[in-house]
């Protein structure tokens, strides 16, 4: 204790010029804490968001007036005088020993592959934020707009269904047991790789998808300007390009699927709504 | 010089069979004669069709080019150097190439115009070899070349590692490092018009040093009194080296020691002549890199492995082995 009430008054001292400090509040770490905070606290109770804040992998818009924006380091936790930290994957290894001498909390936001997980993350950040109710009335509002999908393909047989994979850019697709299976089921499609039996996260194989390719595309994070763009990736070839433009291609932003949270339901809509625009004006796959 | 011719001509059979397997390996089941099939007379539009044409072959076509390339560098700079020791991956080449690709993508310039990645691949690779040659000048020991391309070979990955660190998309990162493991995966006839006149170039350039590297084996002064321009020897390899490397490693990513292995395997058939052991290695590099290939995509994992993990797996041990046996011939 010796040693750290000094250090805190040097970092407070070196650091102060550089970020204004605010007497108490919570400082977000990463992006998917901002959507959290942004969603749930009252703007006093924020003392900064992260330097992810703006960027293409925000949910929100930057607040007006604007936040500071930190890197997401303990200095800057400390120099904040921050009485909580958010975050799901900035800071870190060991953040919490570190803050901790200095009472500062450190609520991690899990990484899940469901949506019940992100009605975890939702219940975890208002308790914190003492803002439970609105929490609350987050879940209710995204099982309401999960029913409301499901309830447009129950006359649907599940086999009926039309089958679909998901795309990154860079090649990434996905078998069953996470979040984003679970968008795709409940917007109504069968994932190929789930129903073959595939597990979690891989690349995709392009023989594969030729030999057996689904009826429509999901593509996930191709608005990303560093992604679209991305010499390296599997998108760029042509193969895949041709597939795109032959089968319905519901792209959905980044923002909405890069974080275990409630914004995952305006991924399944999204999906959900292009497919019934392409199909009517197309035909059914 | 019909030893070389027989010897030659074994290996591009063995290159031939590598190839009719590699056009037959992979997740759709196709037997080679199938796979040739649809290679010769399949229909536009069959799925096995265009996985043979569009998936396999330009794999296939790639990966003879650089492996060739990779071969054909390592024998051109063995010879030069006079070091048994130099490849374009332990000299730093490779990894200074991959630092210009990942700087002409994440500075933007590969977006609006394709040949930007080969073109900072090849300026990444030129000053390397630059550099090098600078560092280790006249009469240079087997350990100084070695040492400044490890000092290189360093650099560049730490400046890699620097735009890894300062990128601003978090997803990105996986996508470099996965990129610069190495890999034929998913590569199409696209990368081989952007990489291929520079390979070839290089190459043509590489082989036209060949009579020059065989006077070289009398040691500088005497091969210049026997009329050989060191300068345009100078010229020929490194700038050969530097284009064909280049434009490789930004078609595949890093990889590693096959330009080290090849030569050394080609040796005990043809001779200790750098100039007779250019053609053997530019071939068993492509067999090389080819067969590397099939292992990659017939070891059963959850993921295709990638080539560079591969060649760096049997290329390392090899490397140690040549070190204490180098230091044992030189004591």
């Amino acid at each position: 204790m010796r040693t750290t009430i000094p250090l805190g008054l040097v970092l407070t001292f070196v650091l102060g010029s550089h970020v204004h400090a605010a007497p108490s509040g919570v400082v977000s770490f990463d992006y998917c804490a901002d959507q959290h905070l942004l969603a749930l606290a009252e703007p006093s109770q924020i003392l900064a968001l992260s330097k992810y804040q703006g960027s293409d992998f925000s949910y929100f818009p930057s607040p007006r007036p604007p936040l500071p924006q930190v890197r997401g380091t303990a200095e800057e936790a400390l120099a904040l005088r921050a009485r909580v930290v958010m975050r799901a994957f900035g800071g870190g290894p060991d953040l919490e020993s570190v803050l901790a001498p200095y009472g500062i909390e450190v609520v991690n936001l899990a990484y899940g592959d469901n949506f019940e997980v992100a009605r975890r993350n939702l219940r975890r950040a208002g308790r914190v934020l003492d803002q439970a109710a609105k929490a609350e009335a987050l879940i209710a509002d995204m099982d309401a707009r999960l029913a409301r999908v499901r309830a447009g393909w129950a006359d649907r047989p599940l086999e009926d269904r039309p089958s679909a994979i998901y795309l990154t850019p860079s090649g990434a697709t996905t078998g069953g047991g996470t979040l984003v299976d679970e968008v795709i089921t409940a917007a109504g499609f069968r994932n190929l790789y789930a129903e073959a039996g595939k597990q979690g996260w891989f690349m995709l194989d392009l023989e594969q998808l030729l030999i057996a390719p689904p009826d429509v595309m999901v593509g996930g994070f191709f608005d990303l300007k560093s992604s679209a763009t991305n010499h390296w990736n599997l998108a760029r070839h042509h193969l895949i390009r041709r597939l795109l433009k032959e089968k319905p291609s519901l792209l959905v932003p980044g923002r909405l699927l890069d974080c275990t949270a409630w914004t995952a339901v305006e991924a399944v809509e999204r999906i959900h709504r292009l497919y019934l625009e392409v199909t009517t004006a197309g035909g059914t796959p | 010089m019909t030893r070389d011719l027989g010897f030659s001509g074994i290996l591009l059979f063995v290159l031939g069979l590598a190839l009719m397997v590699e056009l037959a390996v992979g997740p759709a089941n196709l037997s080679p004669l199938e796979a040739m099939v649809a290679l010769v007379a399949g229909a536009d539009d069959d799925p096995f069709t265009m996985i043979v044409r569009e998936i396999r072959l330009p794999r296939a076509l790639v990966g003879i080019a650089v492996g060739a390339t990779l071969g054909l560098a390592g024998a051109a700079l063995q010879g030069f150097l006079r070091n048994p020791l130099a490849d374009p991956g332990v000299i730093g080449v490779s990894s200074s190439a991959g630092l210009g690709a990942v700087i002409a993508i994440y500075g933007g310039f590969a977006s609006g115009f394709a040949l930007a990645i080969p073109l900072f691949a090849m300026t990444g690779a030129l000053l390397a070899t630059a550099v090098l040659l600078a560092l280790s000048a006249r009469q240079a020991s087997v350990l100084t070349i070695i040492l400044a391309g490890i000092g290189i070979s360093t650099l560049a990955v730490a400046l890699t590692s620097l735009v890894i660190n300062i990128s601003p998309d978090p997803f990105a990162v996986s996508d470099i490092v996965m990129w610069l493991l190495g890999s034929l995966q998913n590569r199409s006839f696209t990368d081989l018009w952007l990489a291929g006149p520079f390979i070839l170039l290089g190459c043509g350039l590489m082989l036209a040093g060949g009579p020059g590297l065989r006077l070289l084996t009398f040691g500088e002064e005497t091969a210049q009194t026997m009329g050989l321009d060191l300068v345009r020897l100078r010229l020929f390899v490194v700038l050969g080296a530097a284009l064909a490397v280049g434009a490789s490693v930004a078609t595949v990513g890093a990889v590693g020691f096959v330009g080290l292995i090849v030569p050394h395997m080609v040796r005990p058939f043809v001779g200790h002549d750098p100039g007779r052991i250019l053609v053997p290695s530019a071939i068993a590099g492509a067999a090389l890199v080819l067969l590397a290939d099939i292992c990659v995509r017939t070891i059963p994992a959850t993921q295709e492995l990638k080539l560079g993990v591969l060649t760096g797996l049997v290329g390392a041990p090899f490397f140690l082995y040549l070190v204490v046996h180098t230091r044992r011939v030189m004591r």
